[in-house]
């Protein structure tokens, strides 16, 4: 069989490269190369039944924590929850696959099925204009003020402020994860998509924020493909998917804090242009964009230390302020509510700001003793303004902060983990033993090994920070000495937390 | 890169050396008497310090509910009695005080101290003696279900020289300082970029 010059011409020589602004370093289309995964993906079974066994422990565990044993430690609810899912998702989950806990969480799941009316198949109207999927519910828009995720960073922090009793008293927590599924059932049935999860839910908002370290992320293949698509079939919906209930177009994303990984577009896109892409850790998605995202940064990172001090420390003061319905201190929650917030909202991030001024004006002096080179006229570095220095240095506080949750959950699981043997045998502490290990002894796991493990974890974090610190850097300057003194005073940061830390687990 | 690579490297590497200099300690041991008291959810005092080489005696109280002792390191279990002078103590950790009790195995008689290195089994004292062996830091931990915070009710023991905390101290200061003496690579010489 002869080769066709014309289509050879056209296939490979003229083809434009594909357009993907997202892609920096190593990158591999994972749908590409394992084709059996990205069938699975697409297959419309896929999320529901990832979601199903998942809804069933879920109303187990509200079960046992209603009708189980108040001690935490024997209530698969608290056991299971806050110490097994806990560390697996925060040292798995979100550093390799971001969002994955998303694609199966049964939370919202009730309200999205209702919203459909469907559990598997899609609704499919060809003729209305717009969204071409027929949603139940008053389908009104999410108001235009509250597209952020200030909401989330306020209810993490009201959950955060009594996670003393949320992780010890099964009743809170079942009330508290009870509460998200009614929330989200209402909302879906008057705001279209999934609202609960994009702009309200506590846990979304740090998966949101982390998944930007991790090492998949869902992306177009091709965008000029998306913006020549005539039916935009992942935004819209198609007659294959629904369209995303995350309101993300895929022809412009290139951050995966908003994508849920629901995996819709891979199924309603008519051009077989959305890929799964495996990345390194932490140093392709730099971007912060809004203040919201800034503050979820700190928050995160400033309550990473408050549990440190209060769940792992030797400080019985601080155990008392936060256990406050066993202790009655009102006067001391209170003191600890205003020290949480106050460092959280104002403290960090003014210490964060005026550093983030003292780069500012650190590089400013370099400038005027060194000639800016042509290069970076060239290339339209100017001088960046506080507010681009505020919001991508605070970058660096993502793998920071994520390192720094591991380290903390790390003797949580270690620590702990022998009670999740014994209440798989009795999982509402009433006496069973239906495995035989009900009676295994609470004995840590290579205790003396785990500070060292959460050093390196740290360590590890603050190399992220710095190689990431120092990408941006050099973006914003295009000049190594002006980047390197600018550089200085946020890596100084990076450095004071990161010594805090190991002084915390360590010290 | 290979120069960033080599500066990074000698950077942390001295941070390491500095770090194990600085954790190093010459003074000569001495004995230290603690007496720890439990209470929900905390001991007191939360951090006992000591170093390398030290004999460290330790009585334990309570003063609301029946608390444990369980020392990481030393691999010491003990259970603390509200408002009693002595308390049972009882190495490897892994001794089943419950199934002691239930057969009848408990013992009577209080003696007045035990050293842990000649301990096996469960004894009843007024004073547990420890050789501070081995250096770091090691929690004890209430080892019998005291309460809803009782997974968090812990102290620390800090036996210098604590390297994981010196080393990583010097090696995060090594490593800042590595990254201040980055130089940037040139775009066109870096390889495995896709597209």
């Amino acid at each position: 069989m002869s080769v066709r010059p014309d289509v050879m011409t056209e296939s490979v020589v003229d083809r434009p490269a594909p357009k993907r602004p997202y892609l920096k370093g190593r990158w591999m289309d994972l749908g590409e190369r394992v084709r059996p995964l990205q069938g699975l993906l697409r297959w419309r079974s896929f999320q529901f039944l990832a979601i199903l066994p998942n809804l069933f422990l879920f109303y187990f565990f509200i079960l046992a924590a209603l009708w189980g044993t108040p001690v935490g430690n024997r209530n698969i609810m608290i056991v299971f929850v806050w110490i097994l899912w806990w560390f697996i998702l925060i040292t798995l989950w979100v550093p390799l696959a971001g969002r994955l806990w998303c694609t199966m969480c049964p939370i919202p799941a009730l309200g999205e099925w209702l919203q459909r009316l469907r559990l598997v198949t899609v609704r499919f109207a060809s003729k209305a204009k717009g969204f071409k999927n027929v949603l139940f519910g008053l389908n009104r828009k999410w108001p235009r003020a509250l597209d952020n995720i200030w909401l989330q960073n306020l209810l993490f922090l009201t959950l955060a402020t009594f996670s003393a009793l949320l992780v010890t008293r099964p009743i809170v927590s079942a009330f508290v994860l009870g509460g998200m599924i009614v929330l989200a059932l209402g909302l879906a049935l008057v705001f279209r998509h999934r609202v609960f999860c994009r702009y309200l839910c506590p846990v979304s908002g740090f998966l949101g924020l982390y998944a930007m370290t991790s090492s998949v992320a869902l992306r177009s293949r091709d965008w000029d493909v998306c913006v020549r698509c005539p039916t935009k079939g992942c935004m819209l919906g198609s007659e294959n998917g629904w369209g995303c209930p995350w309101m993300v177009y895929m022809g412009k994303l290139d951050r995966s804090n908003y994508c849920g990984l629901c995996f819709e577009c891979l199924k309603s896109c008519p051009n077989d242009n959305i890929g799964l892409f495996v990345r390194p850790f932490g140093v392709t998605e730099t971007r912060i964009l809004h203040l919201d995202e800034a503050y979820k940064a700190f928050i995160m990172l400033v309550l990473a230390a408050v549990y440190s001090v209060t769940l792992l420390g030797p400080w019985g003061t601080f155990k008392d302020w936060a256990n406050v319905t066993e202790t009655g201190d009102w006067r001391g929650f209170l003191a600890y509510a205003a020290l949480v917030w106050g460092a959280c909202l104002v403290a960090f991030p003014a210490m964060y700001g005026l550093l983030v001024k003292v780069s500012q004006w650190a590089s400013r002096w370099r400038g005027r003793r060194v000639l800016v080179p042509a290069s970076a006229s060239a290339n339209g570095a100017g001088e960046p303004d506080f507010r681009t220095l505020f919001l991508r240095f605070s970058y660096p506080l993502v793998p920071l902060g994520l390192l720094a949750w591991i380290a903390f959950s790390l003797p949580l699981f270690f620590v702990n983990g022998s009670y999740i043997v014994s209440v798989l045998s009795d999982p509402l502490g009433w006496g069973w033993d239906l495995l035989g290990t009900a009676h295994v002894p609470w004995k840590p796991l290579i205790p003396e090994w785990v500070p060292v493990l959460q050093a390196g974890v740290l360590l590890g974090g603050l190399a992220v920070a710095l190689r990431t610190g120092w990408a941006i850097a050099w973006e914003l300057w295009r000049d190594p000495r002006r980047a390197r003194w600018g550089l200085a005073p946020m890596a100084g940061l990076w450095l004071m937390v990161t010594v805090g830390f190991l002084w915390l687990f360590t010290g | 890169m290979v120069r960033n690579v080599l500066v990074t490297a000698l950077l942390v590497l001295a941070g390491v050396g500095g770090g194990v200099w600085w954790a190093r300690s010459t003074a000569p041991p001495q004995e230290i008497v603690v007496d720890v008291e439990a209470r929900r959810y905390a001991y007191e005092p939360p951090v006992l310090r000591a170093r390398q080489g030290d004999v460290l005696r330790l009585r334990l109280r309570s003063t609301d509910v029946v608390h444990g002792f369980f020392l990481e390191g030393y691999d010491l279990d003990a259970r603390i009695v509200p408002e009693r002078p002595d308390f049972e103590v009882w190495r490897p950790s892994e001794v089943q005080w419950a199934e002691a009790e239930k057969r009848g195995e408990l013992p009577t008689k209080t003696e007045s101290s035990v050293e842990v290195s000649s301990l096996q089994g469960i004894r009843r004292v007024r004073e547990v003696v420890l050789r501070l062996d081995r250096p770091g830091r090691f929690r004890y931990r209430c080892s019998h279900t005291c309460g809803f915070m009782h997974p968090f009710m812990q102290g620390e023991l800090i036996v210098t020289p604590n390297y994981p905390f010196h080393v990583g101290v010097g090696a995060a200061i090594g490593l800042t300082l590595a990254f201040l003496a980055w130089r940037p690579v040139d775009p066109s010489r870096r390889r495995g970029t896709s597209s």
